[in-house]
Protein backbone atom coordinates (compact mmCIF):
# COMPACT_ATOMS: atom_id res chain seq x y z
CA UNK A 1 0.00 0.00 0.00
CA UNK A 2 1.36 3.43 -0.96
CA UNK A 3 1.69 6.04 1.79
CA UNK A 4 -0.95 8.75 1.50
CA UNK A 5 1.28 11.69 2.42
CA UNK A 6 4.86 12.33 1.41
CA UNK A 7 7.75 11.55 3.76
CA UNK A 8 8.26 13.97 6.64
CA UNK A 9 11.37 15.97 7.44
CA UNK A 10 13.71 14.32 9.93
CA UNK A 11 13.01 17.06 12.47
CA UNK A 12 9.30 16.31 12.24
CA UNK A 13 9.99 12.59 12.68
CA UNK A 14 12.09 13.40 15.73
CA UNK A 15 9.25 15.48 17.19
CA UNK A 16 6.93 12.53 16.54
CA UNK A 17 9.29 10.08 18.25
CA UNK A 18 9.50 12.32 21.32
CA UNK A 19 5.77 13.00 21.51
CA UNK A 20 6.19 16.68 20.75
CA UNK A 21 3.52 16.92 18.05
CA UNK A 22 -0.04 17.97 18.66
CA UNK A 23 -2.62 15.16 18.40
CA UNK A 24 -3.69 16.07 14.87
CA UNK A 25 -0.10 16.20 13.51
CA UNK A 26 0.82 13.03 15.38
CA UNK A 27 -2.23 11.23 13.98
CA UNK A 28 -1.43 12.17 10.40
CA UNK A 29 2.24 11.35 10.63
CA UNK A 30 1.48 8.13 12.52
CA UNK A 31 -0.69 6.96 9.63
CA UNK A 32 2.17 7.64 7.22
CA UNK A 33 4.81 5.98 9.38
CA UNK A 34 2.78 2.79 9.66
CA UNK A 35 2.96 2.54 5.86
CA UNK A 36 6.51 3.84 5.29
CA UNK A 37 9.46 1.79 6.38
CA UNK A 38 12.00 4.58 5.72
CA UNK A 39 10.26 6.99 8.08
CA UNK A 40 9.70 4.24 10.64
CA UNK A 41 13.44 3.49 10.68
CA UNK A 42 14.23 7.15 11.37
CA UNK A 43 11.67 7.31 14.19
CA UNK A 44 13.09 4.11 15.67
CA UNK A 45 16.64 5.47 15.56
CA UNK A 46 15.60 8.39 17.78
CA UNK A 47 13.76 6.06 20.12
CA UNK A 48 16.88 3.95 20.27
CA UNK A 49 18.98 6.98 21.30
CA UNK A 50 16.42 7.82 23.96
CA UNK A 51 16.56 4.26 25.30
CA UNK A 52 20.35 4.19 25.36
CA UNK A 53 20.42 7.37 27.42
CA UNK A 54 18.48 5.57 30.19
CA UNK A 55 21.67 3.79 31.21
CA UNK A 56 23.29 6.94 32.62
CA UNK A 57 22.53 6.78 36.32
CA UNK A 58 22.19 10.00 38.32
CA UNK A 59 24.48 11.10 41.11
CA UNK A 60 22.94 11.64 44.53
CA UNK A 61 23.72 14.57 46.84
CA UNK A 62 26.25 13.85 49.57
CA UNK A 63 24.82 13.34 53.08
CA UNK A 64 26.06 16.74 54.21
CA UNK A 65 24.30 18.64 51.43
CA UNK A 66 21.17 19.71 53.37
CA UNK A 67 23.09 20.80 56.42
CA UNK A 68 25.46 22.87 54.29
CA UNK A 69 22.54 24.70 52.67
CA UNK A 70 20.75 25.14 55.99
CA UNK A 71 23.85 26.34 57.77
CA UNK A 72 24.51 28.92 55.08
CA UNK A 73 20.95 30.20 55.33
CA UNK A 74 20.82 30.11 59.13
CA UNK A 75 23.99 32.11 59.53
CA UNK A 76 22.74 34.60 57.00
CA UNK A 77 25.94 33.96 55.14
CA UNK A 78 24.20 34.05 51.83
CA UNK A 79 26.77 36.23 50.18
CA UNK A 80 29.83 34.50 51.51
CA UNK A 81 28.24 31.11 50.90
CA UNK A 82 27.72 32.21 47.34
CA UNK A 83 31.31 33.25 47.20
CA UNK A 84 32.33 29.99 48.75
CA UNK A 85 30.46 28.12 46.05
CA UNK A 86 31.92 30.34 43.38
CA UNK A 87 35.41 30.02 44.77
CA UNK A 88 35.26 26.32 45.30
CA UNK A 89 33.37 25.83 42.07
CA UNK A 90 33.60 28.18 39.13
CA UNK A 91 36.65 30.06 40.27
CA UNK A 92 38.45 26.97 41.41
CA UNK A 93 38.97 25.99 37.82
CA UNK A 94 39.64 29.58 36.89
CA UNK A 95 42.30 30.01 39.56
CA UNK A 96 43.63 26.59 38.93
CA UNK A 97 44.20 27.55 35.33
CA UNK A 98 45.56 30.99 36.14
CA UNK A 99 47.78 29.59 38.82
CA UNK A 100 49.13 27.05 36.43
CA UNK A 101 49.64 29.67 33.74
CA UNK A 102 51.31 32.04 36.15
CA UNK A 103 53.46 29.46 37.88
CA UNK A 104 56.36 29.56 35.39
CA UNK A 105 56.26 33.38 35.41
CA UNK A 106 56.26 33.47 39.19
CA UNK A 107 59.06 30.96 39.38
CA UNK A 108 61.05 33.02 36.88
CA UNK A 109 60.38 36.17 38.91
CA UNK A 110 61.38 34.43 42.13
CA UNK A 111 64.56 33.17 40.50
CA UNK A 112 65.27 36.70 39.25
CA UNK A 113 64.73 38.16 42.72
CA UNK A 114 66.86 35.48 44.29
CA UNK A 115 69.61 36.07 41.70
CA UNK A 116 69.62 39.79 42.43
CA UNK A 117 69.84 39.09 46.14
CA UNK A 118 72.59 36.57 45.57
CA UNK A 119 74.50 39.04 43.42
CA UNK A 120 74.08 41.80 45.96
CA UNK A 121 74.79 39.71 49.00
CA UNK A 122 77.15 37.10 47.71
CA UNK A 123 78.42 36.28 51.16
CA UNK A 124 75.13 35.95 52.95
CA UNK A 125 73.81 32.34 53.26
CA UNK A 126 70.60 32.00 51.22
CA UNK A 127 68.29 29.16 50.34
CA UNK A 128 67.13 29.93 46.80
CA UNK A 129 65.61 26.48 46.08
CA UNK A 130 63.55 26.64 49.25
CA UNK A 131 62.24 30.07 48.37
CA UNK A 132 61.33 29.01 44.88
CA UNK A 133 59.43 26.02 46.15
CA UNK A 134 57.57 28.24 48.56
CA UNK A 135 56.36 30.41 45.68
CA UNK A 136 55.20 27.42 43.70
CA UNK A 137 53.35 26.02 46.70
CA UNK A 138 51.58 29.33 47.28
CA UNK A 139 50.40 29.48 43.69
CA UNK A 140 49.28 25.89 43.54
CA UNK A 141 47.31 26.02 46.74
CA UNK A 142 43.97 27.15 45.27
CA UNK A 143 43.89 24.19 42.91
CA UNK A 144 42.97 21.96 45.80
CA UNK A 145 39.91 24.06 46.57
CA UNK A 146 40.14 23.07 50.18
CA UNK A 147 43.37 25.00 50.46
CA UNK A 148 41.46 28.29 50.64
CA UNK A 149 40.70 29.52 54.09
CA UNK A 150 37.42 31.24 54.86
CA UNK A 151 39.41 34.36 55.78
CA UNK A 152 41.05 34.55 52.39
CA UNK A 153 37.67 34.18 50.72
CA UNK A 154 36.22 37.00 52.75
CA UNK A 155 39.27 39.13 52.05
CA UNK A 156 38.76 38.74 48.32
CA UNK A 157 35.00 39.07 48.52
CA UNK A 158 34.61 42.30 46.60
CA UNK A 159 36.52 41.04 43.59
CA UNK A 160 34.52 37.85 43.49
CA UNK A 161 31.26 39.73 43.90
CA UNK A 162 32.10 41.70 40.80
CA UNK A 163 33.00 38.56 38.96
CA UNK A 164 29.72 36.95 39.92
CA UNK A 165 27.66 39.88 38.73
CA UNK A 166 29.66 40.09 35.56
CA UNK A 167 29.30 36.38 34.88
CA UNK A 168 25.53 36.53 35.18
CA UNK A 169 25.33 39.68 33.15
CA UNK A 170 27.36 38.08 30.39
CA UNK A 171 25.13 35.06 30.41
CA UNK A 172 22.03 37.20 29.93
CA UNK A 173 23.62 38.92 26.98
CA UNK A 174 24.51 35.51 25.54
CA UNK A 175 20.95 34.32 25.61
CA UNK A 176 18.93 35.26 22.55
CA UNK A 177 16.88 38.41 22.99
CA UNK A 178 13.86 37.34 21.00
CA UNK A 179 12.39 33.93 20.66
CA UNK A 180 14.31 33.14 17.54
CA UNK A 181 16.09 29.99 16.51
CA UNK A 182 19.06 29.14 18.65
CA UNK A 183 22.44 29.44 17.08
CA UNK A 184 24.86 26.63 16.81
CA UNK A 185 24.57 25.61 20.39
CA UNK B 1 -3.07 13.97 53.58
CA UNK B 2 -2.60 16.20 50.58
CA UNK B 3 0.97 16.95 49.59
CA UNK B 4 1.65 20.65 49.48
CA UNK B 5 2.47 21.98 46.06
CA UNK B 6 5.73 23.79 45.44
CA UNK B 7 3.72 26.95 44.96
CA UNK B 8 2.01 26.67 48.36
CA UNK B 9 5.32 25.94 50.03
CA UNK B 10 7.04 28.82 48.31
CA UNK B 11 4.29 31.25 49.31
CA UNK B 12 4.78 30.12 52.91
CA UNK B 13 8.54 30.61 52.57
CA UNK B 14 7.73 34.17 51.42
CA UNK B 15 5.92 34.68 54.71
CA UNK B 16 8.98 33.54 56.64
CA UNK B 17 8.22 29.83 57.13
CA UNK B 18 11.64 28.16 57.02
CA UNK B 19 10.20 24.67 57.51
CA UNK B 20 8.48 24.96 54.15
CA UNK B 21 11.83 25.80 52.63
CA UNK B 22 13.27 22.62 54.10
CA UNK B 23 10.46 20.63 52.47
CA UNK B 24 11.33 22.23 49.12
CA UNK B 25 15.00 21.50 49.70
CA UNK B 26 14.36 17.82 50.47
CA UNK B 27 12.02 17.50 47.52
CA UNK B 28 14.31 19.02 44.91
CA UNK B 29 17.90 18.45 46.09
CA UNK B 30 18.36 15.05 44.42
CA UNK B 31 17.05 16.01 40.97
CA UNK B 32 18.90 19.30 41.14
CA UNK B 33 22.25 17.80 42.13
CA UNK B 34 21.73 15.07 39.52
CA UNK B 35 21.03 17.69 36.90
CA UNK B 36 24.07 19.79 37.76
CA UNK B 37 26.36 16.74 37.93
CA UNK B 38 25.35 15.85 34.41
CA UNK B 39 25.74 19.44 33.28
CA UNK B 40 29.22 20.14 34.66
CA UNK B 41 30.61 16.59 35.01
CA UNK B 42 32.11 17.40 38.37
CA UNK B 43 30.33 16.30 41.50
CA UNK B 44 31.89 18.73 43.90
CA UNK B 45 31.30 21.70 41.60
CA UNK B 46 27.73 20.48 41.00
CA UNK B 47 27.01 20.40 44.74
CA UNK B 48 28.44 23.87 45.20
CA UNK B 49 26.28 25.16 42.37
CA UNK B 50 23.21 23.39 43.77
CA UNK B 51 23.84 24.96 47.14
CA UNK B 52 24.11 28.32 45.43
CA UNK B 53 20.79 27.69 43.63
CA UNK B 54 18.97 27.04 46.93
CA UNK B 55 20.54 30.09 48.50
CA UNK B 56 19.45 32.25 45.60
CA UNK B 57 15.94 30.84 45.79
CA UNK B 58 15.85 31.71 49.48
CA UNK B 59 17.30 35.16 48.92
CA UNK B 60 14.82 35.88 46.12
CA UNK B 61 11.79 34.37 47.91
CA UNK B 62 10.02 37.71 48.09
CA UNK B 63 10.37 38.19 44.35
CA UNK B 64 8.96 34.78 43.46
CA UNK B 65 6.21 35.10 40.84
CA UNK B 66 3.50 32.51 41.45
CA UNK B 67 2.73 32.48 37.71
CA UNK B 68 6.03 30.72 36.99
CA UNK B 69 6.28 27.06 37.94
CA UNK B 70 8.68 26.61 40.85
CA UNK B 71 10.79 24.00 39.03
CA UNK B 72 11.07 26.28 36.00
CA UNK B 73 12.46 28.98 38.23
CA UNK B 74 14.76 26.53 40.03
CA UNK B 75 16.14 25.08 36.80
CA UNK B 76 16.53 28.50 35.24
CA UNK B 77 18.80 29.61 38.07
CA UNK B 78 20.64 26.27 37.98
CA UNK B 79 21.06 26.35 34.21
CA UNK B 80 22.43 29.89 34.25
CA UNK B 81 24.97 28.96 36.92
CA UNK B 82 25.94 25.77 35.08
CA UNK B 83 26.33 27.53 31.72
CA UNK B 84 28.50 30.16 33.40
CA UNK B 85 30.66 27.47 34.97
CA UNK B 86 31.00 25.62 31.66
CA UNK B 87 31.88 28.84 29.86
CA UNK B 88 34.51 29.73 32.48
CA UNK B 89 36.07 26.32 32.11
CA UNK B 90 36.10 26.52 28.32
CA UNK B 91 37.64 30.00 28.38
CA UNK B 92 40.20 28.78 30.82
CA UNK B 93 41.01 25.80 28.65
CA UNK B 94 41.42 28.05 25.59
CA UNK B 95 43.82 30.25 27.53
CA UNK B 96 45.74 27.17 28.55
CA UNK B 97 45.77 26.00 24.96
CA UNK B 98 44.88 22.55 26.13
CA UNK B 99 41.94 20.26 26.49
CA UNK B 100 39.08 21.32 28.71
CA UNK B 101 39.74 20.20 32.23
CA UNK B 102 36.73 17.99 32.46
CA UNK B 103 36.93 15.03 34.68
CA UNK B 104 36.75 12.44 31.92
CA UNK B 105 39.32 10.21 33.46
CA UNK B 106 38.07 10.43 37.00
CA UNK B 107 34.35 10.56 36.47
CA UNK B 108 34.01 6.85 35.86
CA UNK B 109 35.44 6.06 39.23
CA UNK B 110 33.17 8.61 40.90
CA UNK B 111 29.98 6.95 39.76
CA UNK B 112 27.83 6.09 42.68
CA UNK B 113 26.94 2.54 43.44
CA UNK B 114 23.29 1.79 42.91
CA UNK B 115 21.68 -0.96 44.89
CA UNK B 116 19.62 -2.45 42.06
CA UNK B 117 20.24 -6.11 42.58
CA UNK B 118 23.84 -7.21 42.67
CA UNK B 119 25.52 -6.99 39.30
CA UNK B 120 28.66 -9.02 38.81
CA UNK B 121 31.92 -7.16 38.43
CA UNK B 122 31.86 -7.84 34.71
CA UNK B 123 28.30 -6.58 34.31
CA UNK B 124 29.17 -3.51 36.31
CA UNK B 125 32.20 -2.89 34.09
CA UNK B 126 30.11 -3.10 30.93
CA UNK B 127 27.51 -0.83 32.46
CA UNK B 128 30.08 1.72 33.59
CA UNK B 129 31.66 1.65 30.18
CA UNK B 130 28.32 2.29 28.55
CA UNK B 131 27.65 5.14 30.95
CA UNK B 132 31.03 6.63 30.12
CA UNK B 133 30.24 6.59 26.39
CA UNK B 134 26.86 8.24 27.03
CA UNK B 135 28.37 10.83 29.35
CA UNK B 136 31.09 11.71 26.87
CA UNK B 137 28.56 11.97 24.03
CA UNK B 138 26.44 14.40 26.04
CA UNK B 139 29.49 16.32 27.26
CA UNK B 140 30.56 16.81 23.66
CA UNK B 141 27.33 18.67 22.85
CA UNK B 142 27.31 22.48 22.85
CA UNK B 143 26.29 23.66 26.33
CA UNK B 144 22.70 24.64 25.57
CA UNK B 145 22.03 21.44 23.62
CA UNK B 146 23.40 19.57 26.62
CA UNK B 147 21.05 21.46 28.95
CA UNK B 148 18.06 20.80 26.69
CA UNK B 149 18.80 17.07 26.45
CA UNK B 150 19.35 16.64 30.18
CA UNK B 151 16.22 18.63 31.07
CA UNK B 152 14.16 16.69 28.53
CA UNK B 153 15.54 13.22 29.09
CA UNK B 154 16.52 13.05 32.75
CA UNK B 155 14.59 15.78 34.51
CA UNK B 156 11.33 15.11 32.68
CA UNK B 157 10.85 18.80 31.89
CA UNK B 158 8.51 19.40 28.93
CA UNK B 159 9.70 21.45 26.00
CA UNK B 160 7.53 24.46 26.86
CA UNK B 161 9.25 24.67 30.26
CA UNK B 162 12.66 24.08 28.66
CA UNK B 163 11.86 27.11 26.51
CA UNK B 164 11.23 29.19 29.61
CA UNK B 165 14.40 27.91 31.27
CA UNK B 166 16.60 28.62 28.24
CA UNK B 167 14.64 31.68 27.03
CA UNK B 168 13.79 30.04 23.72
CA UNK B 169 10.60 29.56 21.74
CA UNK B 170 8.95 26.12 21.54
CA UNK B 171 10.13 25.65 17.97
CA UNK B 172 13.68 26.69 18.90
CA UNK B 173 13.70 24.10 21.71
CA UNK B 174 12.50 21.38 19.33
CA UNK B 175 15.21 22.35 16.87
CA UNK B 176 17.85 22.36 19.62
CA UNK B 177 16.80 18.91 20.81
CA UNK B 178 16.65 17.59 17.26
CA UNK B 179 20.24 18.65 16.54
CA UNK B 180 21.35 17.20 19.87
CA UNK B 181 19.75 13.83 19.15
CA UNK B 182 21.23 13.79 15.65
CA UNK B 183 24.71 14.22 17.16
CA UNK B 184 24.01 11.67 19.88
CA UNK B 185 22.80 9.12 17.34
CA UNK B 186 26.17 9.30 15.59
CA UNK B 187 28.23 9.37 18.78
CA UNK B 188 26.38 6.50 20.40
CA UNK B 189 26.65 4.21 17.41
CA UNK B 190 29.56 2.27 18.94
CA UNK B 191 27.07 0.99 21.50
CA UNK B 192 24.87 -0.40 18.75
CA UNK B 193 27.77 -1.94 16.81
CA UNK B 194 29.44 -3.23 19.93
CA UNK B 195 26.20 -4.93 20.89
CA UNK B 196 26.31 -3.24 24.25
CA UNK B 197 22.62 -2.61 24.33
ZN1 LIG C 1 7.98 8.17 4.72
Amino acid sequence: MKPKIRCAEREQLFAYACGMLNPREAGELGTHIRQCEACLRVVESYRWVDEVLDAWRPEEPSPSFDSRVQAAIATGATTSAGLWARLKGGLRDYWWGSGRRLAPVMVAMAVAVVSVVVLRERHAPLRPPGQTQQVVRTIKQPSSGAGLSQASIEASSSAVDDYDILANFELLSELPKGHGKPEDN
Amino acid sequence: MAIDSDLELMLRVCRGDTESFEVLLRRHRSPLVGYLCRMVSDRSLAEDLAQEVFLRVYQARKRYQPDARFTTWLYRIATNLALNAIRDRQQDSKLNGGAERTSDGEAGSRLTEVADGRPTAEQELIRSDRERIIREAIEALPARQRAAVILHKYQGVDYAQIGKILALSDSAVKSLLFRAYESLRTRLEPLLKGGQL
